[in-house]
């Protein structure tokens, strides 16, 4: 399994090009029709072919420590009808789809079945309204405990609707130092995002 | 001891040449258990197996997803320890939160019961026959003759690189499909454990019936959940190495029907050894997202405990959270039932809002989401439910 | 963690075979460590080995007997390096407690974190080349337990060729067909432990080197620690750790 999985990473990575990995900011930063205003920098990876485990069929992600460590998922502007996140290519599953009438509730229990594809586990420990990107949107708290190593995750997340599409931001980070130290930079990355209504 | 000197002296013994192997093909009340292994050399064909299922044992200790509640490994132990008389100090129970049905006992005493399939058992009983089941694989050494067979047939490499190859984790499908897949008992020895299994389970005390019981209940759900069913990654584990088909539950019937009547099945004792782990291990059930299966599964409960809102209420969720055809009102009728029933969770009022929100039924989902309110009013996400109502009003 | 390293590695793999515009870094040190200091004890982490044996189909079987000599073999390496690094051991081999469960779960990810973007092609251009990670607080527990200044945590994975496969390597060359044959890949890295700090950290991706017997596991940690031993201080005069295992 471990070659299997070798040539698979291979083959998508050779698909991908190399890792190509470039600096964000500080200053705004737009994410498809989504803009950030960052305190500081972050580094954002370009290939959205090789699949990572803890953000799968994300517009874009971004991190400040590795890919292993912490990640911010971007899912931006899925429409009425279109699936947020991919599966997996071993487990093939449907993915869930984005409705307009779906609640907060359900958005989440959308995420969290894209991210726990794996067989991580998933836990939503807060979910509140909260403006978001110059409308009404909400702000949720979960953990995270992820399959392959056993690695405890704390996260935050951020989600709007806006011009009948689903914004939805989600940052996370070992539960041991990472989280504590990187989120307060990231809420206010996500408090400062702006999306042309 | 005899046995170990044979197999010392035996590097690559031809199948069938274990001389306990075939003992239980005679009349199983007179069958007396094979006295406890001993380590064996680590040079050997079987001192290797267990030094791999050593490092194995060692990750699942290690594992964040290994259930470290004392009282369940207690009571999951307790039941092996009995069925596994002398063999009892031997043997290490590991319980595995991940929601497929699965049990195995490997050659070096470690035995892994997942949660998948402590939430289907409805008995003691039938967990001891799984118990027993494996026992039987592990007191008749069926790993090592299945890899002396395997060997011989010179197909060596690519099975120990497919055993022991490393999907990632502890108790990942893949993995275990692998291992099960290289590993995979022949008939025989399926039959023997089967055997061995009925027979350990009787002596214990239990109704030896409950064992085909497991196999009942599993088809039933494996069939409803056909065409939900994605073939590689649902499909239980267990079945590449015990294929489940009628012909197992009809032969484990009439085993116990050879054993007469009588025996305590331990329903109540079950439920309650269970019951502090059960509302999580049914939570990781919906996740599997097969939801024709776990209605099958509830509704199996619900049929023993027909008072048991929370089950009731688990039921209103797999069609909630399905949403194909007519689920959303079958969702709105499972949870209306519940509300008459014991321990329904106010989650429930939560869920019934948002499906009545789905089918567009505002105030009724207003309502819901008030009583929701009224009875968790502490609730972490009560600010967005109080949203929920304002769009009513 | 082990599939997403894989994944991780085979990437980097990748990348090293085509062509990169972003330069590898292959600096050790962090910002401001210069060497270990005279006298610092630092404690021997239990090293995590796996090695393989690949067969003629190309398949990697593990090799529980192997591991084992590999691991005894490794002590033995680290031992004829004491004195010059002031190693202890440091027995938590079956200490399956929370905080050292976690501590060596997050080294793990911090160590593929800097594996793929430090040393592999995939650099953060927010780390600026510098090795800069940390494991936060939670290396208390190691520092509690042994009373060390800094620990050292192995990684080595290592695969060889069986007969088949050379073979079949031989006959594949035959048509022009290149088949990898073992390679050995091992990350090792020195923690502080009052900051958390890694403050040095190395990797070896190789088609040779040999743990399965003494000599050869000796050149392989020797590799591994280039640059360390160099800059480590002279060897202590008298020192006496809290505790120490009899090795």
């Amino acid at each position: 399994m471990k070659l299997r999985i070798l040539l698979a990473a291979l083959a998508l990575a050779a698909l991908a090009g190399c890792t190509s990995i470039t600096k964000v900011g500080p200053g705004q930063v737009t994410v498809k029709d989504l803009t950030l205003n960052l305190e500081g920098p972050w580094n954002k990876f370009e290939s959205s072919a090789l699949v990572l485990f803890q953000a799968p069929g994300a517009t874009e992600i971004w991190t400040r420590e590795g890919f292993t460590l912490d990640v911010l998922a971007f899912y931006v502007g899925i429409g009425d009808g279109e699936a947020i996140g991919q599966s997996l290519p071993r487990t093939q599953k449907k993915m869930p789809v984005f409705r307009l009438k779906m609640a907060p509730h359900e958005i989440v229990e959308a995420f969290e079945t894209v991210v726990t594809q794996d067989g991580s586990t998933l836990k939503v420990a807060k979910i509140e309204p909260m403006r978001f990107a110059g409308g009404d949107g909400f702000r949720f708290e979960y953990e995270l405990k992820r399959k392959g190593d056993s690695l405890l995750f704390n996260g935050i997340g951020f989600a709007t609707v806006a011009n009948k599409k689903l914004y939805l931001m989600a940052y996370s980070a070992p539960r041991t130092h990472y989280f504590p130290k990187l989120a307060p930079g990231m809420e206010a990355a996500m408090r400062s995002a702006t999306i042309k209504r | 001891m005899q046995r170990r000197r044979f197999v010392l002296g035996c590097g690559c013994a031809a199948v069938g040449a274990l001389p306990w192997t075939r003992a239980l093909a005679q009349t199983p009340a007179e069958w007396a258990m094979p006295g406890r292994l001993q380590r064996p050399a680590a040079d050997t064909d079987e001192g290797g197996l267990w030094a791999m299922m050593d490092r194995e044992e060692q990750r699942t200790r290690r594992s964040g997803f290994l259930i470290r509640d004392k009282a369940l490994q207690d009571y999951v132990n307790g039941i092996a320890c009995r069925l596994a008389g002398d063999h009892c100090p031997d043997i290490r129970v590991y319980i595995v939160q991940t929601p497929y049905f699965n049990a195995f006992m490997a050659p070096n005493g470690m035995m892994q019961v997942w949660s998948g399939l402590l939430v289907r058992m409805t008995s003691e009983a039938q967990l001891a026959a799984i118990l027993g089941h494996e026992i039987g694989h592990y007191v008749q050494r069926h790993s090592l003759e299945r890899l002396r067979d395997v060997k011989s047939k010179s197909a060596f490499g690519q099975f120990l690189g497919i055993l022991l190859a490393r999907a990632g984790g502890v108790g990942t499908i893949a993995q275990l499909a692998l291992l099960a897949g290289a590993l995979a008992y022949s008939r025989d020895q399926e039959r023997e454990a089967d055997r061995i299994g009925v027979e350990l389970m009787a002596r214990a005390g239990y109704a030896p019936m409950e064992a085909s019981r497991v196999w009942t209940q599993l088809l039933e759900e494996l069939k409803a959940g056909a065409k939900e069913r994605d073939e590689y990654w649902d499909q239980s584990v267990l079945f590449k190495t015990h294929p489940p088909g009628e012909e197992r539950e009809r032969t484990l019937a009439q085993l116990a029907a050879a054993k007469g009547p009588g025996g305590r099945t331990g329903d109540k004792e079950y439920r309650e050894a269970l019951a502090l782990h059960r509302n999580e291990f049914l939570v990781d059930e919906l996740k599997r997202r097969t939801f024709a299966e776990t209605r099958v599964l509830l509704e199996r409960m619900l049929a023993a405990f027909p008072d048991d809102g929370e089950l009731q209420y688990f039921l209103g969720e797999a069609f909630r959270l399905r949403a194909e055809d007519k689920d959303l009102e079958h969702a709105v009728a499972a949870y209306r039932k519940s509300e008459a029933m014991k321990g329904t969770p106010a989650e429930m009022y939560r869920s019934m809002g948002l499906v009545h929100r789905q089918l567009g039924d505002e105030a009724q989902a207003g309502t819901a989401f008030a009583r929701y309110l009224e009875l968790k009013p502490a609730a972490p996400d009560g600010a967005l439910i109080r949203t929920y109502i304002k769009r009513n009003d | 963690m082990n599939s997403l390293f894989r994944l991780l590695l085979a990437a980097l793999a990748a990348c090293a075979v085509s062509s990169s515009a972003v330069a590898q870094s292959k600096v050790n040190r962090a910002p401001g460590f210069a060497k270990l200091a005279p006298g610092a004890k630092v404690a021997l982490m239990p090293a995590d080995i796996e090695l393989f044996e690949i067969s003629g189909g190309g398949v990697s079987e593990p090799r529980a007997d192997w591991t084992a000599a590999a691991q005894e073999h490794v002590r033995a390496a680290y031992r004829a390096r004491k004195e010059k690094l002031g190693l202890q051991v440091i027995d938590l081999e079956d200490d399956a407690s929370e905080p050292v469960l976690e501590l060596n779960r997050l080294q793990r990810a911090v160590g593929g974190a800097i594996s793929f973007h430090h040393f592999g092609m995939a650099a953060l251009p927010t780390k600026d080349q510098k090795l800069d990670w940390t494991l936060g607080p939670g290396v208390a527990v190691v520092r509690d337990k042994s009373g060390a200044d800094y620990a050292l945590f192995t990684y080595i994975r290592d695969s060889y060729a069986s007969a088949d496969r050379k073979a079949a390597m031989v006959v594949g060359a035959l048509f022009g067909i290149g088949m990898p044959g073992g390679m050995q890949y091992g990350f090792i890295s020195l923690v502080d432990l009052r900051s958390g700090q890694i403050v040095w950290a190395n990797q070896v991706i190789r088609p040779t080197g040999d743990l399965r017997t003494a000599g050869p596991a000796q050149e392989t940690i020797d590799t591994m620690l280039t640059g360390l031993m160099e800059q480590a201080g002279p060897a202590p005069t008298s020192h006496r750790p809290r505790s120490i295992k009899d090795w």
